[in-house]
C-alpha cells in the first residue's frame, strides 16, 4: 500500500521499516508494538516519531495532481455550477499562462450572493465592487496560500494546524502543480499507521 | 479621572452610541463622534494624554485597514480609464471650493490647503446600503461611484502627503520645494515597494513557522508601526506611512490568512478606531460652531456641493444623463474616516483653528446622515420621471 507511492524506495527514510511492519500478522505486530512501547516508550501515535516521518514526506508525494481549477476569465455562472456539481470547497484559479493567481471558495462565492443581505459592516467599497463582478478574476481572493511541493507533509500540516487552513495549492515558479487538503494528510497517516 | 477608568468609559460610550447609530441606521462612526463629544461634556477630562495617544494609534490602524483589507492595486489599472474624468472633476471641484472657502475667509495657505485636502476624498460605503436597497448598485452611476471611489484613498493620502510637507511653508511652495516633497514620497514608496516585494514575503516564511504565539499577527502589526515610523523619517506624516504598509501586505498570503486578518480587524475597529473617532468627538468645540455660524454652514454647503457639481459635470463629460450625473454627483458627497484623519493631523500641526477642526467634523456627519436620504430621493425621482432630464 505504502509502496504504490513509490515512496519506499527512498533510502534514508523510514517507510521500508513501516513497510516490513505491514506484513507482520496482526499477532506479531501487536506483541512487537507491546515490546517497542516497554522499551522505549514509543507507540504508533508517538507524535516525534509521526513527525519523523512526515518530515520525510514531499508535498508533490502526497498531493492531488488532478484539481479542479478555475479560469480566471470563467463568469461566475459557471463558477457557481461548478461548485454545485463538485464536492469541493474552494478552487484554484488559474490565468491563461497556467498561472495560479488566486482562489474561490464557497465562503466567498456565499458572501457575494447574499451581499444585500448582509450587515452593513460588509458594505465596504471593495466588497462591493466584488458583488458586482461577473468573473473570476475579480470575485477571487488575490492572495491564495501556497507551499512549494518540494515541502514536506509537516509543513503543509503545520500551517493547516496553525491558521486553519484547509487546502493548500502545490506550486512551483507559479505554476499550479496540485492541491492538498487535510484529508489528504490524513489518507496519508492511515496509510502510516496501518489499518 | 484615572487613566484606565477614562479609556473604559470611552470605549463603552463610543460601542453604545454606535450601536444606537446602527440601529437609526447610521454608521456607527457618528456614534463614536457622539461618544466623544458627549464625554468631554458631562465629564470633562483634564488630563486626556493617553487618550489622544491611544487616538493617534487609531488613526494609524483606520488607515493601515483601509490599505490592507479595501485596496486592491490591480483595481486601480482596470477603473483607470472609464472613471478618470468623473474622478479628477469631482476631486478637483471639491479641492478648489474648500480652497477658495479658506482664502475668503482670510485663512493663511497651509490652513486653506488642509481645507481643501479635507473637501476632497469620498466615504462610498456610507451610501453602498442605499444602492443596493433602491437596487442602483449595479446601475451605470452605481458602478461608476464604485469605480470612482477606487481612486479616493489613494488621491486623499496622496494630497495629503503634500500638504503635510508644504504645511511649514507659510505662501505658495516654490518648484524646488515641490520637487523636494515628492521626491520624498517618491523615495519612500520605492523603499516600501522593495520591502513589500522582496523582503516580506521572505520574513514571512520563517515568521510563519516561529514558535512563538501569534507571531503573524504581531508582524502584521510591526509592519504597520514600522510604515509609519518610516513614513515620518522621511518628513511624511505616520498615517501616510501606515496606509502603504497596508497596501504591501494586501497581497502577501501569509499576512493576509483569513485568521490573522479577523485579528487586526479586531484590534482596529475593537479599539483603536472608536478611540480615534471618540477623540475627534470630545476636540469638537460647539461653542466656536456658534460663534463662526455663516463660516459652519459655508463649509457644509461647500463641500457637499463642491462634489456635487463636479460629480455632475465629470459624469455629464462622460456621456451619462442628467438624472445618472445627478445620482452619481449625490453619491460623491459623504466623507468619514481619511478627512476626518486629515483634520486631526491639522489640528495636530496646529494649522487648522478650532472653528475649521469643529465645522468640518460637523460637515462629516452631517453629509454622513444625509447623503443616503438625498440620495434615495434622487433615485426614486429619476424612476418616477419627476427630474427633466
Amino acid at each position: 500500500m505504502i509502496g504504490e507511492n513509490g515512496v519506499v524506495n527512498t533510502p534514508d527514510n523510514l517507510f521500508s521499516i513501516s513497510n516490513i511492519l505491514i506484513h507482520m500478522t496482526a499477532e506479531e505486530e501487536n506483541l512487537e508494538k507491546t515490546e517497542n512501547e516497554k522499551d522505549t516508550g514509543d507507540s504508533p501515535r508517538d507524535r516525534n516519531r509521526l513527525s519523523d516521518i512526515c518530515a520525510d514526506i514531499k508535498i508533490s508525494q502526497i498531493m492531488s495532481k488532478e484539481a479542479t481549477i478555475i479560469k480566471d476569465d470563467e463568469p461566475i455562472e459557471a463558477i457557481i455550477e461548478l461548485m454545485a456539481r463538485t464536492p469541493y470547497h474552494s478552487f484554484p484559479v488559474l490565468n491563461s499562462d497556467g498561472e495560479l493567481v488566486g482562489v474561490i471558495d464557497q465562503d466567498t462565492i456565499l458572501e457575494l450572493l447574499f451581499f444585500e443581505r448582509s450587515h452593513r459592516d460588509h458594505h465596504t467599497h471593495l466588497m462591493a465592487i466584488k458583488a458586482l463582478s461577473e468573473e473570476a478574476a475579480t470575485l477571487m481572493v488575490h492572495h491564495p496560500v501556497t507551499i512549494f511541493h518540494d515541502a514536506s507533509l509537516c509543513d503543509a500540516a503545520d500551517l493547516m494546524i496553525k491558521h486553519h487552513i484547509d487546502r493548500l495549492c502545490v506550486v512551483h515558479d507559479k505554476k499550479l502543480l496540485g492541491v492538498v487538503s487535510k484529508s489528504d494528510i490524513i489518507k496519508k497517516i492511515y496509510e502510516l499507521r496501518g489499518k | 479621572m484615572e487613566t484606565l477608568l477614562q479609556i473604559m468609559v470611552i470605549l463603552f460610550l463610543a460601542r453604545i452610541f454606535s450601536e444606537f447609530g446602527e440601529r437609526l441606521g447610521l454608521p456607527g462612526i457618528v456614534g463614536e463622534i457622539g461618544a466623544g463629544f458627549i464625554f468631554a461634556l458631562v465629564l470633562k477630562p483634564a488630563d486626556i494624554e493617553t487618550f489622544s495617544f491611544f487616538a493617534e494609534l487609531g488613526a494609524i490602524f483606520l488607515l493601515f485597514t483601509a490599505g490592507y483589507k479595501e485596496v486592491h492595486v490591480k483595481d486601480l489599472k482596470a477603473a483607470s480609464t472609464s472613471a478618470l474624468i468623473p474622478t479628477a472633476s469631482q476631486i478637483i471641484v471639491a479641492f478648489g471650493l474648500g480652497f477658495m472657502l479658506g482664502e475668503m475667509f482670510g485663512f493663511g495657505f497651509a490652513e486653506s490647503l488642509f481645507m481643501a485636502v479635507a473637501f476632497s476624498p469620498t466615504s462610498i460605503s456610507v451610501v453602498v446600503k442605499t444602492l443596493i436597497d433602491t437596487d442602483y448598485l449595479s446601475s451605470k452611476p452605481g458602478s461608476m461611484m464604485l469605480t470612482s471611489a477606487v481612486f479616493d484613498d489613494i488621491i486623499g493620502i496622496f494630497l495629503l502627503s503634500i500638504v503635510i510637507s508644504v504645511a511649514t511653508i507659510s505662501q505658495f511652495p516654490s518648484g524646488i520645494q515641490i520637487l523636494l516633497t515628492l521626491g520624498q514620497i517618491v523615495v519612500f514608496i520605492l523603499i516600501m515597494g522593495f520591502l513589500g516585494w522582496k523582503i516580506f514575503p521572505f520574513l514571512f516564511k520563517y515568521i510563519q513557522k516561529m514558535h512563538t504565539k501569534e507571531s503573524l499577527f504581531s508582524f502584521v502589526l510591526l509592519i504597520a508601526l514600522f510604515s509609519a515610523y518610516l513614513a515620518e523619517v522621511f518628513g511624511l506624516h505616520a498615517v501616510i506611512g501606515a496606509f502603504f504598509g497596508g497596501i504591501i501586505l494586501s497581497d502577501l498570503p501569509l499576512a493576509k490568512i483569513e485568521t490573522v486578518q479577523k485579528k487586526v480587524s479586531g484590534i482596529a475597529y475593537g479599539f483603536f478606531t472608536p478611540m480615534f473617532f471618540a477623540f475627534i468627538g470630545l476636540s469638537m468645540k460647539t461653542e466656536v460652531l456658534f460663534t463662526a455660524g455663516t463660516f459652519t454652514i459655508l463649509v457644509i454647503i461647500f463641500a457637499l456641493s463642491g462634489k456635487l457639481i463636479g460629480g455632475f459635470i465629470g459624469t455629464k463629460l462622460a456621456g451619462f444623463t442628467t438624472k445618472d450625473s445627478l445620482i452619481f454627483g449625490i453619491g460623491m458627497m459623504p466623507r468619514a474616516g481619511v478627512e476626518l484623519v486629515v483634520i486631526a493631523i491639522g489640528k495636530e500641526l496646529e494649522i487648522i483653528s478650532n472653528e475649521v477642526f469643529s465645522a468640518i467634523v460637523l460637515m462629516v456627519v452631517i453629509s454622513i446622515i444625509i447623503s443616503p436620504i438625498l440620495l434615495e430621493m434622487s433615485i426614486r425621482y429619476k424612476e418616477k420621471g419627476l427630474i427633466a432630464s
